[in-house]
């Protein structure tokens, strides 16, 4: 996890529009959209297909209730890495 | 006559399509044969995520005839020249009769109940079929009243405790093989016994008359009732349609005490028409629930020890078809016809 | 015979869906029996065969083993006889065809089965997914309006004013009115469409243009800020455009009332993105889709030709681009083509009407006060404008956007009757379009402090207090009112939706959450928010209301009041176009100034 995400508090939204042929293939979309974006805790929160694609809500956890909390630890963050 | 196949699954997983494949390998082989297939639902596992609908696992070749719904030929790659459209009706369409013309592998989804299935055999035959395989769906099992021999696949996907698999699947066959009498001239007919109130008139009749006939199911519920009748119920016979309409009204186990219990006070069990189960498969694999994961994955029951128990406990042959092929179980099916 | 029909829950407690579903096959006539949850499969099958049921509607969440507990309800009813006679279907979450017919049911109901669905069902019809499909239709929100004035005072001021209008443009053209003669004349969308040599169209055309488009067609150079597109990429989008419309639906915002519908405009630059943007607009339920041009085109006189893009807001107005996105459109969606504000405003009427729009926007007054366009040079081509608008049958707005300089609400209604009254007697149907905007005039006046309903409110009722006209509030609605956070922009269109909807309005624009974002184009989520808010609002209203406060009426009488005052000084004046450069509709201070584009180029004839 990159320092400016151990300050993200508990989840991570990823709100697009995708370009697909049906609601399954936008969930498998989203989901390997966010794999790509390298998260692994992932989730699609909502997804409503319709004609021309789907408009989508995806969800990354960084830190669920129980984690040891980045925030909590976090260092000031130095640029990109 | 043809060979009606029939070929249901106690459970999900134990190896009805692996049975299938391996039955039609050899009808392919036997040129005086001539495969009609069709199916009493499908099996709806492994998913195509985009159609929704199951990847088609079984192959067929040209010349084989099939009656299927018309939203399986969507997923499917064979070739299929349409003989017939019925007007019979399933959630994926009409269901169609059709011949393959070009080999390739085809979702079986055929009509899922007894009534339809009467109809679709004889037009299979009238096309010319003379070895059908009619394959289950899920653990249904009503439809194959229709078939003239049955195969049963079971497995560790029923239950991986090898004693408690052993025995239901020994009840299961015995009450299967429960005896025929066929005539029943002299008897009093009544309906499927589905209450107490039912239960009360049929033991009140039986009590009266030397037999009775249902033409249709008793629930275990009216059985439990025919029990109190004890003693009294000796030399008395309740018949049923066939032995399928014993299985369909609960837990296997279940149904054999309730049903032992009757027979140990005297009632003679039996019924009208022969459910001739012609062998058994077995199957060691079984989907394991990990915690850890929350999901399944494969396991598997010593082999020789799952086939050992069960051989044990029935009558009729018990083949390990991925250990040993088709070969022998063909052998098994085509000397058992003796239409 | 009216068919039977057992419903019974096989949940312990979940049967809302049946109670659903039974209500409707009550409305259908049929006749039905609600089982009480739970009860045991060997009942069921008893009733069903005691009571002589035609159908079994079972219902059941999918989970865990449900799959082998169906399927034995499925074995006992088989084996029972039931299955001779009666056919089951199985609804509940989850369930899916394929899995009813792995399970042995006839058929199968997943979430959003319609009622016409189980009925079919029931009634032993093939149920097509068509009979679900949404049917639309395109509204003509015109249509039912008379433009009888209830307020005869002002209906004979503006017979005054629009007569002078008439009188003193009869003889007058500009270079706009020209080219849309040519174009009206010379230039066939048939031959367009077939692509025939139009070189001898645009050699004349050019020399109506300025520099811009005339070194365009006679010396073949590009316009410094588009590009046109490759070839590679106009065919990549037909593909997706062929591929994409064979699944395309679309959905209806309206709940229990038909009105409003609902506008979103789109114009992202290009042609292409404006395609993905409309149909995004049009299956999340907009009604109509508005044609955004770039400013710059507004104030340079002629279009350009070809397949042009840019990364600036408004895309070019050519035959082509205008093609491309009318083609796609479903048929049950409104176009509307704007004309409203500049050099081409005529020409657009005639392009637009060609190529098959369905309403165009004109507003004089708004053009030449706010939007830069010259006064006299807007009214000679507004003026015949309107004549092709109604020879194309196109319904326009008026709209009035003076408001957002800071001109009062009463003076831009006195613009728009105007132009409406011209427009009436010039044989076209104008739409009456007030701001639902949070204006310059009610910041500094106060009227929105509390609420931003009354003064809103107050618009609606003074214009039906005139006129018997249709209204349609823009553009967007809750203009001013959003701000960058998507729920609360979303949350205010809505808002503006659920007053304009219980104010009983015809028509609205909304606008994306991505309103008063300024930093780059609008995305299409952002769009999808708004639609989302407002099906959900108009869901929320029904039949029911919003009450106003008695400030609205108190407002409406004052801007009735205030529109006579400024209808009565331009009758007596006896000169619109020299109003509006006096500032009676809109004065320097109120930030009305008027326009210079086009400045000196009315002649007479």
């Amino acid at each position: 996890m990159t320092d400016a995400l151990k300050r993200v508090i508990d989840a991570l939204d990823v709100e697009t529009f995708l370009v697909c042929e049906s609601e399954e293939e936008g969930k498998k979309l989203a989901l390997a959209m966010m794999k790509n974006l390298g998260f692994k805790d992932v989730d699609l929160v909502f997804i409503e297909f319709i004609g021309s694609g789907a408009r989508i809500r995806a969800r990354a956890y960084m830190h669920r209730p129980g984690d040891q909390y980045g925030w909590l630890f976090a260092e000031e963050v130095k640029g990109n890495d | 006559m043809a060979v009606i196949l029939g070929i249901a699954g106690t459970a999900k997983n134990t190896g009805k399509t692996t049975t299938t494949k391996a039955i039609m390998d050899q009808v392919q082989q036997d040129k005086n044969r001539l495969l009609g297939l069709t199916s009493i639902g499908y099996d709806g596992e492994d998913m195509d995520n985009i159609t929704g609908l199951p990847k088609p696992k079984i192959e067929v070749w040209p010349g084989a005839l099939v009656a299927v719904a018309e939203r399986s030929l969507e997923v499917s790659s064979a070739q299929i020249q349409l003989l017939e459209k019925t007007d019979i009706a399933t959630p994926l369409g009409k269901i169609i009769l059709g011949k393959v013309i070009k080999s390739g592998t085809l979702l079986i989804a055929g009509p899922n109940k007894s009534k339809e299935l009467r109809r679709i055999l004889p037009l299979l035959q009238h096309y010319g079929a003379n070895f059908i395989i009619v394959d289950g769906a899920l653990n249904r099992i009503a439809p194959m009243v229709e078939v003239n021999s049955l195969i049963l696949a079971t497995g560790a996907a029923k239950t991986s405790n090898l004693t408690d698999l052993a025995w239901e699947t020994k009840h299961l066959v015995e009450i299967l093989q429960y005896p025929v009498f066929p005539k029943t001239e002299n008897m009093v007919n009544v309906d499927s016994i589905l209450d107490i109130q039912a239960a009360q008139r049929l033991t009140a009749i039986l009590l009266n008359n030397q037999g009775v006939v249902i033409n249709g199911v008793i629930s275990s519920q009216g059985l439990e009732y025919l029990i109190q009748a004890g003693e009294e119920l000796k030399g008395k016979m309740l018949i049923l349609p066939d032995a399928i309409k014993l299985l369909v009204c609960g837990e296997v186990r279940h149904i054999y005490n309730l049903l032992t219990r009757l027979k140990n006070f005297g009632l003679e069990i039996g019924v009208k028409k022969e459910v001739r189960v012609t062998a058994l498969t077995v199957n060691p694999y079984y989907p394991q629930f990990r915690f850890s994961s929350n999901d399944y994955q494969a396991a598997y029951v010593d082999q020789g020890l799952l086939y050992e128990s069960i051989t044990n406990s029935v009558n009729i042959p018990v083949f390990d078809i991925v250990e040993e092929g088709g070969h022998k179980l063909y052998e098994v099916i085509v000397e058992k016809e003796i239409y | 015979m009216t068919k039977k029909v057992l419903l019974s829950p096989l949940d312990p407690v979940h049967d809302i869906g049946l109670k659903m579903i039974k209500r409707g096959l009550n409305e259908a006539g049929l006749e039905t029996k609600l089982l009480p949850p739970d009860t045991p499969a060997e009942e069921i099958i008893r009733i069903c065969m005691e009571g002589s049921f035609d159908t079994l509607l079972l219902s059941r969440t999918l989970g865990y083993g449900v799959a082998e507990l169906l399927a034995r309800f499925v074995d006992l009813a088989d084996a029972a006889g039931l299955r001779d006679n009666v056919r089951i279907g199985i609804g509940g979450m989850a369930v899916r065809p394929e899995i009813a017919a792995e399970l042995g049911f006839d058929a199968g109901f997943g979430p959003g089965t319609t009622v016409e669905e189980a009925v079919a069902f029931v009634e032993g019809r093939e149920y097509s997914p068509q009979e679900n499909e949404i049917k639309k239709e395109k509204v003509d929100i015109a249509s039912p309006y008379t433009y009888h004035y209830k307020n005869q005072k002002i209906g004979s001021l503006l017979e005054k004013i629009t007569m002078q209008i008439i009188a003193w443009a009869a003889n007058k053209t500009s270079p706009g009115v020209e080219r849309a003669k040519l174009r009206e004349n010379d230039w066939d969308y048939q031959a367009f469409l077939k692509k025939e040599d139009d070189s001898k169209f645009y050699k004349h055309y050019a020399q109506l243009c300025d520099q811009i488009p005339k070194d365009f067609y006679l010396k073949g150079v590009m316009h410094p800020k588009t590009r046109e597109l490759s070839k590679d990429e106009l065919i990549s989008l037909n593909t997706y455009i062929s591929n994409m419309q064979k699944q395309m639906k679309v959905k209806k915002l309206q709940h229990t009332k038909k009105l409003p519908i609902v506008w979103n405009q789109y114009g992202t630059g290009c042609p292409f993105m404006d395609i993905a943007h409309v149909k995004a607009s049009e299956g999340w339920g907009a009604d109509g889709v508005v044609h955004f041009d770039p400013s710059w085109g507004a104030r340079t006189e002629g279009f350009l030709n070809g397949n042009l893009t840019h990364q600036e807001d408004g895309t070019v107005i050519t035959p082509n681009n205008l093609y491309r996105i009318h083609r796609m459109l479903e048929k049950s969606t409104l176009w509307q083509v704007r004309a409203h504000r500049g050099l081409n405003t005529a020409e657009t009427v005639v392009l637009a009407g060609k190529i098959g729009a369905d309403l165009t926007k004109i507003n004089i007054c708004y053009g030449s006060l706010a939007a830069g366009t010259d006064p006299a040079r807007l009214t000679i081509d507004a003026f015949h404008a309107i004549k092709y608008a109604a020879k194309y049958k196109m319904p326009f707005d008026v709209v009035t956007n003076e408001e957002l300089t800071g001109v009062p609400a009463y003076k831009a209604f006195a613009g728009m009757l105007i132009v409406a009254d011209l427009a009436v007697r010039l044989g076209a149907k104008p739409i009456l379009q007030p701001l639902f905007a949070f204006s310059p005039e009610v910041m500094v006046s106060g009227q929105m402090d509390d609420n931003y309903i009354d003064f809103n409110a107050a618009k609606i009722y003074a214009l039906r207090s005139i006129v018997d006209a249709p209204i349609w509030p823009g553009a967007p609605i809750g203009f001013l009112t959003q701000t960058e956070d998507r729920v609360q922009s979303s949350l205010s269109t809505a808002l503006h939706a659920l007053l304009a909807t219980s104010l009983g309005v015809d028509a609205i624009s909304i606008a994306s959450a991505d309103e008063a974002y300024s930093g780059g184009p609008i995305s299409i989520p952002s769009k999808i928010d708004t639609l989302r808010g407002v099906e959900e609002s108009f869901r929320f209203l029904g039949l029911a209301g919003i009450k106003p406060t008695e400030k609205a009426q108190i407002w409406q009488e004052q801007m009735v009041i205030g529109i006579e005052n400024v209808l009565s000084q331009i009758a007596e004046q006896g000169d619109f176009v020299q109003s509006l450069y006096d500032g009676v509709l809109g004065s320097k201070e109120e930030g009305a100034f008027p326009g210079r584009a086009g400045y000196n180029t009315v002649r007479e004839e």
